[in-house]
């Protein structure tokens, strides 16, 4: 029943635009957007001009075609299949057109639920992949210099080490892209207390004078130590999204620094100089 | 036939009509491998259109024909009234048999 309504309406469909070779000069048809339909065009031999004994490689490329059960109409309207649907969550998956190095072109259903789950392992891998380095940390007074006991001493991170970073992945008609978001930085004062700070810090200036600015992350030391080891947290949160409107959270990644801070009392600093 | 492609076909026409031309004949059509999921719907068609093409609207010359092998494929939309409706149509690069 199926086929005789397809074949009716394909028919329908197609005879009203062929295009072809003109008679006359035998050169492919005009490239208006709709002769492709049953557009025939000259096509250059696919025969390699240097054959190789070594089997070449092929690649393939998918591309979403058409997807099923109605969700391509919006409303009264459609969307255009044509645009970019990567994106978009289709409800049990899709035709894709594979073309292929080689020449090959064939149409194949991928189901939602395979495409998640491959997307979701490739989300990990993703994941895995962003290079997610050891938080540069600066203070103010500078690091090597001496922590002040009963000032605030601040720790704040390079500029730039607060921003977000995104791997994607794809293989096949399947796609994924992980992305990881610094949510925290922690810390450790080495005198019993940590901080938890829901940024990277303010940075220092050193053209302004003291009074003038103000930290989001900073610690007033209470006792003189030779050196506190203090260790700076940065913790990472990790949201994938991916083929099929696929996409969760990955575990948090945490990196660490530690490094020594002498505090002393000011007046001793007075005292020396 | 349904959106989008009745949109594309209707402009289509006009376009040709613009130009003074008018089709005629029809593709014989070879359709093979069709698969359904659900109220969507996929096909293959080893169509020969060298029975069909442009045709100049006044003289009734034919200007072009269609070449045979030509490999489309047509996706199928089951709509409200149970009808299956030609949605969108593409042709393949690569030629096709029609007895393979």
């Amino acid at each position: 029943m199926l086929a005789g309504y397809m074949t009716h309406l394909l028919l329908a469909g197609i005879a009203v635009v062929p295009a072809g070779n003109d008679h006359g000069d035998g050169v492919g048809v005009s490239r208006n957007y709709f002769d492709y339909l049953i557009s025939a065009r000259d096509k250059p031999s696919r025969t390699p001009a240097v054959q190789s004994k070594a089997k070449p490689k092929v690649t393939c490329s998918y591309q979403r075609w058409w997807y099923a059960n109605g969700l391509q109409k919006v409303g009264q309207g459609s969307a255009d299949p044509d645009r970019t649907l990567s994106s978009e969550p289709v409800k049990d998956g899709a035709w894709y057109l594979l073309k292929c190095s080689n020449g090959s072109q064939k149409l194949v259903w991928l189901d939602n639920q395979h495409t998640k789950a491959a997307a979701e392992q490739l989300a990990q891998q993703a994941y895995k992949r962003i290079p997610i380095t050891l938080p540069r940390v600066l203070t103010a007074p500078p690091r090597g210099r001496d922590a002040l006991v009963g000032l605030p001493h601040w720790f704040y991170l390079a500029k730039g080490q607060w921003a977000p970073k995104a791997k994607r992945l794809s293989t096949g008609a399947v796609w994924a892209e992980a992305t990881a978001r610094p949510q925290r930085m922690t810390v450790d004062t080495g005198e019993g207390h940590s901080l938890i700070c829901n940024g990277p810090g303010t940075a220092y200036d050193p053209a302004r004078s003291a009074g003038q600015q103000s930290s989001t992350c900073s610690y007033q030391y209470q006792q003189p130590a030779q050196a506190r080891q203090v260790t700076v947290s940065v913790t990472w949160g990790g949201t994938w999204h991916g083929s099929g409107g696929a996409g969760g959270t990955l575990p948090p990644i945490t990196r660490s620094v530690t490094f020594p801070v002498r505090v002393v009392e000011a007046q001793a600093l007075v005292t020396e100089g | 036939m349904t959106q989008p492609l009745l949109d594309t076909m209707l402009k289509g026409i006009e376009a040709l009509r613009a130009r003074g031309r008018v089709t005629y004949g029809y593709p014989i059509l070879h359709t093979f491998d069709v698969q359904i999921r659900g109220t969507s719907a996929v096909l293959h068609d080893c169509q020969d259109g060298s029975k069909g093409g442009q045709a100049d609207y006044r003289t009734g010359k034919h200007l072009t024909h269609g070449m045979p092998g030509t490999h489309m494929i047509a996706a199928f939309a089951k709509e409200a009234d149970g009808g299956w409706r030609v949605a969108k149509v593409d042709q393949l690069d690569t030629p096709c048999s029609p007895d393979t």
